[in-house]
């Protein structure tokens, strides 16, 4: 096991919790977030620290590190290095059930933010409902990803024909999707960390039978490995990791992709090193696109999917290079 | 006896011109959702997270109380000046945090998200929410706005002002009847103009002219081809940010047989005059009045 590089990549995720809670337009140090800790110090900075940057900042870190144990997970399932996690339909299903949320509440300002989530996740599971049974019936994971991509393409089209009729919500569902951290709190927080606490341990729990995905089918099956008697499985475990994560920080692109490609490329394609430094790794370029989504155009806030692919696309294809 | 007298009266104009300026706080007022304020003294420290109503607060003489505007506020030119908080549907929580704001102003289309997570930061601080949907809703916002900040005297001015200018312009509309269609054109590509229930649309009501669109829903919508050529609008009117140039139009030459394009009758508004719930929604009534029935 790769302890060394594990605890590297601890490190330098502890920085940038500690970065993220310092920079902003009060500008913190490290003994305003012991006495903001502690209780003591001046009240707005304690508000900004508790309310704001606190609750921001662990939800970066859970979503980069869900969506990029997501992506590492697809990528073996589909044997497709260009699986993420937003291919299969399920965030397009999230979206759908905040869009539909928003129409029947009139409005944007009448809808409850903290509603939004959870009928975003119900879409997203009538997506995975449609998956497993489609996986029931089929033989091979490719007819799957087909299934997946028109499922995405179908329910996207949905969503801007809903939208089209509904000038009204147009705005707040299309930052929705857009996706971020601003306006997100405790609350958010709390909804992604109930699934998380399923979710990840799952995820390490089960990261040797992950190996089994990098086979392919006919070598699991020679092996006498059947991988099929999982497969309903994997998809659940996929969805929880996606559709909550979508749900209380909109469509973020790239990290999932990104972030499981390069620790690939940095150690090996096993799961056992995979899923722990996935998570990781995934945490810190999430965290870091954050820091800059509200830093570079400061005080605007510039939608964080922009920074993940300004982020991740160039360093990803500097990698890709040097592996040849 | 003439001098006791004397001064007598101006004791008194002194207190009733004292009880006429001074608001007495705590003040208890009704924002446009119905959300009852309890305003307990004279805002100081006033953030504006619409361009409309950073618009309404200048013009009630509030330019030193103003410490926050959104990146969009560039009216007056003052406003551009003052702090900037970000954008109206993506402003900077923390910012406006900072600014120690006591009132707040904002409008129904705010993110809702951002909003109660700012109440919440902002416990002690009053927010007030506008929705104004016609234009006599923005002079009711432009009177509470008066009321709560103090500045009750300027937002009667203001008022009556308009009202009086309103007027002006409908005294003139008595003769017509009302059978001229207009198109107005945000977008070309393609073409997207706006229906009876925006503020453009309230205006063209207002002026007796018939909107080609017919339907308050959706508020922006995507006009055929076919459709505009059948309802043949008399006046075509552009949006100047929309960055439509007229040659375009009259050039198109599925648009030859259209009378606003054979009479060569296509205008250009700014934006901000008939968008923006503000004061000078008023000037934009003027400006489409002399386009629509003062232009050769």
């Amino acid at each position: 096991m790769h302890y060394k590089e594990l605890a590297i990549l601890f490190v330098i995720l502890i920085f940038f919790i500690t970065l993220s809670l310092m920079v902003g337009e009060i500008s913190l140090n490290i003994i305003d977030i012991k006495n903001a800790f502690i209780g003591k110090g001046e009240f707005i900075k304690k508000n900004i620290l508790w309310n704001l940057r606190l609750p921001r900042t662990l939800l970066a870190l859970l979503v980069g590190g869900n969506l990029a144990i997501a992506g590492s997970i697809l990528q073996s399932y589909f044997h497709n290095p260009l699986a993420e996690p937003h291919i299969i339909g399920i965030s397009a299903g999230s979206a759908l059930g905040a869009t539909i949320y928003f129409i029947f509440s009139g409005g944007t300002w009448e809808i409850d933010p903290l509603i939004t989530p959870w009928i975003s996740i119900l879409g997203a599971f009538i997506v995975l409902f449609i998956l497993i049974l489609w996986n029931r019936k089929s033989l091979y994971n490719s007819s799957l990803i087909l299934l997946g991509v028109s499922l995405n393409a179908l329910l996207s089209s949905l969503i801007s024909f809903l939208l089209f009729k509904n000038q009204k919500i147009f705005q707040g569902v299309y930052f929705w999707i857009l996706g971020g951290f601003n306006g997100k709190g405790w609350q958010h927080l709390k909804i992604l960390f109930t699934y998380s606490l399923i979710s990840l341990p799952w995820a390490y729990l089960w990261r040797k039978r992950f190996n089994l995905l990098n086979l392919t089918e006919e070598e699991a099956y020679s092996l006498g490995l059947s991988i099929r008697k999982y497969q309903k499985y994997f998809l659940i475990l996929i969805s929880l990791l996606i559709a909550p994560s979508v749900s209380v920080s909109g469509i973020i692109g790239f990290i999932g992709l990104i972030a499981p490609h390069i620790m690939r490329l940095w150690k090996t394609s096993d799961f056992q090193w995979l899923i722990p430094s996935s998570f990781l790794f995934g945490g810190i370029l999430l965290l870091l696109s954050d820091i800059l989504a509200r830093t570079v155009l400061y005080p605007a806030e510039i939608p964080i999917g922009i920074i993940t692919s300004f982020l991740g696309v160039p360093f990803f294809i500097f990698l890709l290079r040097k592996e040849e | 006896m003439k001098r006791v007298l004397k001064s007598l009266m101006v004791i008194l104009i002194i207190i009733l011109s004292f009880s006429f300026t001074k608001i007495n706080y705590p003040l208890v007022i009704y924002d446009d959702l119905g959300r009852v304020i309890n305003i307990q003294r004279e805002p100081k420290r006033i953030v504006s997270l619409a361009p409309s109503s950073t618009e309404i607060l200048f013009a009630l003489n509030l330019n030193d109380k103003i410490v926050g505007v959104t990146d969009f506020c560039d009216y007056p030119k003052e406003a551009q000046n003052k702090e900037k908080v970000g954008g109206f549907s993506n402003p900077n929580i923390e910012k406006i945090v900072s600014l120690n704001p006591d009132l707040v102003i904002l409008y129904k289309s705010f993110p809702k998200e951002i909003f109660n997570q700012l109440t919440q930061l902002l416990p002690n601080t009053n927010f007030v929410v506008l929705d104004p949907k016609n234009f006599e809703d923005v002079l009711n916002n432009i009177l509470l706005l008066g009321k709560i900040t103090n500045k009750e005297k300027q937002a009667q001015y203001i008022y009556s002002n308009i009202v009086r200018r309103l007027k002006t312009v409908e005294r003139k509309l008595i003769p017509f009847r009302g059978k001229i269609n207009v198109l107005f054109l945000l977008w070309n590509d393609p073409f997207i103009s706006c229906s009876p229930s925006t503020f453009v649309g309230d205006l063209l009501k207002k002026l007796k002219v018939k909107n080609i669109v017919e339907k308050d829903t959706p508020e922006y919508p995507v006009l055929s081809v076919e459709y505009i050529i059948q309802k043949n609008p008399d006046i075509i009117i552009i949006g100047e940010m929309s960055g439509i140039s007229i040659e375009s139009i009259i050039k198109k030459p599925e648009f030859s047989s259209i009378s606003a394009v054979k009479n060569k009758k296509i205008f250009y508004i700014n934006d901000d005059l008939v968008f923006r719930p503000g004061p000078r929604l008023i000037e934009g009534l003027e400006t489409l009045y002399k386009i629509i029935y003062e232009s050769k």
